[in-house]
């Protein structure tokens, strides 16, 4: 799933430094889940919440300058990657929003 | 990267990002993961860049995150220059496989102090790095400390002893930073005697005779270990405007 990682951290909950599922929505965490024992942190929802819009707002007023800086050094691969970007701009948004409403 | 003045000393910042050698796998790397919107490891990497006297970077890497690495500093980083360097099984040996990569230069004097971090606390801050080389310029070792309040010692049988005086210990963080003919030397002279220090400090101390010496640490430098550290770390940059 678009935005999971996983990490080697160690849990408050049973103490093992075991692998986590650590879930993001554009660039704010939304939850972590240790696999060992299924204990999860998550987000406070409305904090969660107020954090994505406000972030989401930062993406998309920074979006020009970042495809600028993009172009400007590999111009070729960012003219070529393009199409397929734009096209998964709204699977990307839903996906976001998915994780941050089921939290 | 800004270019040190004259006067200050030659530093190299190693930041060390293998984690543990027994996990081969390129995932599972707390270094790697997003926090507000960077990787930790680019967090810690920029405020390393700040640093005037530092003139080179250093990363150390587990050969199975080495692509990834590359892939990550290029994309977010990419004026930064940087040297990668294969760690070893334990923190001990990614600080002793860095030392290696510098030897040539430390032995000529073109590296005159080091300093090293670890790429799990990526709130130190440029001040923070800039306090450890000139406490490691002036006095040949710097580690930052901050004070413990809340320890007791508890004799056998479950009872409380006096608490130490206050300001008797402290608990240390990183950036730490040494002179670097002194600190290649001890780890040298401990790789010789099969001995593995928990933290840079601990080998200096043991095979040196250098004056380690602190700093004040900062309590908004964290290591993330715990799940929870991630959220407190990613408020803290945003609270911080993401500015170190």
């Amino acid at each position: 799933m678009e935005g999971r990682e996983t990490a080697v951290l160690q849990c408050s909950s049973c103490g093992l430094e075991s692998e986590h599922v650590v879930q993001y929505a554009g660039r704010v965490l939304v939850f972590t889940e240790c696999t060992s024992c299924r204990f999860a942190w998550h987000h406070n929802e409305a904090d969660l919440r107020n954090a994505y819009v406000h972030d989401l707002g930062a993406r998309v007023v920074s979006k020009p300058r970042r495809w600028v800086r993009r172009l400007r050094r590999r111009p070729l691969r960012t003219v070529l990657k393009l199409p397929v970007a734009m096209a998964a701009q709204p699977v990307k948004f839903i996906r976001e929003l998915i994780a941050v409403l089921r939290s | 990267m800004v270019m040190s003045t004259s006067r200050s000393p030659r530093t190299v910042g190693v930041v060390l990002a293998a984690g543990r050698g027994t996990r081969v796998g390129h995932d599972g790397n707390k270094a790697y993961l997003p926090l507000a919107g960077r990787r930790m490891v680019t967090w810690t990497l920029e405020s390393l860049a700040r640093v005037p006297e530092i003139e080179r970077v250093v990363v150390v890497v587990r050969q199975g995150d080495l692509p990834r690495a590359r892939a990550v500093i290029g994309r977010e980083l990419p004026e930064l220059p940087v040297e990668y360097v294969l760690g070893g099984d334990t923190r001990h040996q990614s600080e002793h496989q860095a030392l290696q990569h510098l030897a040539v230069d430390i032995g000529s004097g073109a590296v005159q102090v080091v300093l090293i971090h670890d790429a799990a606390r990526p709130l130190a801050g440029t001040a923070m790095m800039r306090s450890a080389v000139s406490v490691a310029w002036e006095f040949g070792g710097a580690v930052p400390a901050l004070p413990v309040s809340d320890l007791i010692e508890v004799q056998e049988g479950g009872s409380v002893r006096q608490p130490p005086p206050a300001g008797a210990l402290v608990r240390v963080q990183t950036p730490q930073a040494f002179r670097a003919p002194e600190l290649l030397a001890a780890y040298a002279a401990a790789h010789d005697d099969g001995f593995e220090g928990t933290d840079t400090s601990s080998c200096v101390e043991r095979y040196s005779d250098v004056d380690v010496h602190t700093f004040p640490g900062e309590e908004r430098n964290l290591k993330v270990t715990y799940a929870h550290d991630l959220f407190l770390a990613e408020k803290l940059l945003a609270m911080g405007e993401y500015r170190l």
